[in-house]
C-alpha cells in the first residue's frame, strides 16, 4: 500500500478528533449546569448577574432598533438613488432637446419618455417604506404630496433610541430634498420638472436648455441629501458593530459569573488545548513534505 | 505574570470600568482579565493566532487607536481575543473575533478594537468541529496525490 500525504492527514485529523473527544469528557467532570441558581446561593453574584441581564437586554432592544433603522435608512436611501438616475437620465433629454437641429416630431418623442419618468418620480416622492411615508418627516401616515403639487412633511426629526440617552434621527430632509418654500408649500423639484414638460411641449429649446440647469440643482440636492444619509447610515453600522460587541462581552461575563469557576476552566483549558496544540505541529511536521518539495 | 492594563475608553458594555489586570498563565496562551474595581467583570482571553494563523494579518489599527495605545514605533503590540465558555460543553467554547483586545505593554493601554469586516465572526468556534474536519479532509484529497 503507498502511504500518500492523504492517509497521514487522514490520520492526523482522526487523532485530533480524540484530543477534542477528550476534552469533552474532562468537561463533563467539572461542572453539571448552572453554578448559581438561586439568589440564596451567592446573593452578591446574583445582584451582578440581574444588573447584567438588564444590560443585555436593554442593548439587545437597541441594536434591534439599530437594525430597523438600517433597513429603514438603506430603503430610502435606495429610492433616492433611483430618483438621482432618473433625474440624470432627464437631464441627458434637456441636452439632447435643447439641440436646434431636433424636428419638432423629435422632440416629440423625447417628451414621451420625459413625461414617462416625471410621472415616475411623482410617484417615488410619495414612496413609502412599509406603511411609512419616508419624505414627511413625521408625518409618517400622510402622503407628502397629495396631488395639490404642496408638501404636507414637517421637518422633524424621526428619532430611535440607540442607546442610553442615545436617539438617532433617521429622517431625510423632504424640504431640503425636493427644495420646498417653507411659506407656500411649492417646490423646485415639481416647479422644474413642469417647467422641463412645458418648454419640451411647446417645442422651445431655449427654455429646454434652461432646464438643464434647473435639472442640475435638483440633482444636487438628491446628492447633498444622499450623502448626508450615508453618512448616518455609516454612524447606524459603526453603532450596531459596538452594541454586538457590549452584548457579547455582556453576555461572556454572564456566563462566566453563572457558569464557571474562571481558574478552574483555566486549568481544563490548558491541559487540552496543550494536547490539541502538541497534535497540530506534529501534524504539521508531517504534513509538510509536498509535490512541491520533490520539484526542487 | 499580572500586569495592569488601563482601557481609556473602557471596553463595550462596560465603558465605566478603566483598570483592568492581566494574568498570563505561564508557557501558555491563555490569560485573565478582570477589573479592578469589580473582581466579578472578568474574561478569558485567547492568543488566536495559534488557532487561526492568517488572523493576525487581517487586524489592522486606525490612527485613532494608535493614538490611545500610544504606540511608538519600536512598540509591539499584544493581541487577545475574548472566549465564551460554554461550561457545560468546552468545545463549543466560542472566541470573538471580530472584537480584538489590543494591548501595548510599554505603556500598559489597552483598546477593544472593532472589526468592522464581515470575514471576522464574533462567535467564531475554538475548535473545528466533526464536520469542519471532514470538510477539510474532502479539500485537501485532490490537491496531494
Amino acid at each position: 500500500m503507498r502511504i500518500t500525504n492523504n492517509i497521514l492527514s487522514s490520520n492526523l485529523l482522526s487523532n485530533l478528533q480524540k484530543s477534542s473527544n477528550k476534552m469533552i469528557d474532562l468537561q463533563n467532570n467539572i461542572s453539571t449546569g448552572e453554578a448559581i441558581s438561586k439568589p440564596s446561593d451567592d446573593p452578591s453574584k446574583i445582584t451582578a448577574i440581574l444588573g447584567l441581564k438588564t444590560n443585555i437586554t436593554s442593548m439587545e432592544q437597541w441594536k434591534d432598533n439599530a437594525s430597523q433603522a438600517l433597513d429603514y435608512m438603506s430603503s430610502v436611501e435606495s429610492v433616492t438613488a433611483n430618483m438621482t438616475s432618473m433625474l440624470q437620465r432627464l437631464r441627458g433629454l434637456a441636452v439632447q432637446g435643447s439641440n436646434q437641429t431636433n424636428s419638432p416630431e423629435d422632440l416629440g418623442e423625447i417628451k414621451k419618455e420625459a413625461d414617462q419618468i416625471i410621472e415616475q418620480l411623482g410617484v417615488m416622492a410619495n414612496s413609502q417604506v412599509g406603511s411609512r411615508y419616508i419624505f414627511s418627516g413625521t408625518n409618517t401616515d400622510t402622503a407628502p404630496w397629495p396631488g395639490t403639487g404642496l408638501w404636507t412633511g414637517n421637518t422633524e426629526s424621526l428619532s430611535v433610541e440607540l442607546g442610553a440617552n442615545v436617539s438617532f434621527d433617521i429622517s431625510i430632509n423632504g424640504q431640503q430634498l425636493f427644495g420646498v418654500n417653507s411659506a407656500t408649500g411649492v417646490s423646485d423639484f415639481f416647479t422644474a420638472l413642469n417647467n422641463f414638460s412645458t418648454a419640451l411641449n411647446n417645442g422651445d429649446y431655449a427654455a429646454v436648455g434652461n432646464s438643464i440647469s434647473d435639472l442640475d440643482s435638483l440633482l444636487s440636492s438628491f446628492i447633498d441629501g444622499r450623502a448626508e444619509l450615508g453618512a448616518k447610515i455609516s454612524r447606524v453600522e459603526t453603532i450596531n458593530n459596538n452594541l454586538e460587541t457590549s452584548i457579547i462581552n455582556a453576555q461572556t461575563n454572564l456566563s462566566n459569573l453563572r457558569d464557571t469557576d474562571l481558574a478552574a476552566a483555566i486549568v481544563d483549558y490548558n491541559s487540552t488545548m496543550n494536547t490539541y496544540r502538541a497534535a497540530l505541529s506534529v501534524g504539521a511536521q508531517i504534513i509538510q513534505p509536498s509535490l512541491v518539495d520533490f520539484l526542487r | 505574570m499580572e500586569s495592569a492594563i488601563f482601557f481609556p475608553e473602557g471596553i463595550p458594555g462596560f465603558e465605566e470600568l478603566k483598570e483592568f489586570s492581566l494574568n498570563i498563565e505561564e508557557d501558555t496562551f491563555l490569560a485573565r482579565l478582570e477589573a479592578t474595581a469589580n473582581r466579578e467583570i472578568a474574561f478569558f482571553l485567547v492568543r488566536s493566532q495559534l488557532f487561526f494563523p492568517d488572523y493576525l494579518p487581517k487586524v489592522d489599527l486606525s490612527p485613532r487607536e494608535t493614538e490611545i495605545l500610544e504606540i511608538g514605533t519600536s512598540d509591539q503590540v499584544d493581541v487577545w481575543n475574548i472566549i465564551t465558555v460554554h461550561a457545560n460543553d468546552l468545545v463549543q467554547s466560542t472566541v470573538n473575533l471580530r472584537a480584538p483586545l489590543i494591548l501595548n505593554p510599554r505603556t500598559g493601554k489597552g483598546v477593544q478594537l472593532i472589526l468592522n469586516e464581515e470575514i471576522h465572526s464574533s462567535r467564531q468556534p475554538l475548535f473545528p468541529t466533526q464536520q469542519d474536519s471532514i470538510a477539510t479532509k474532502n479539500d485537501e484529497e485532490g490537491a496531494v496525490d
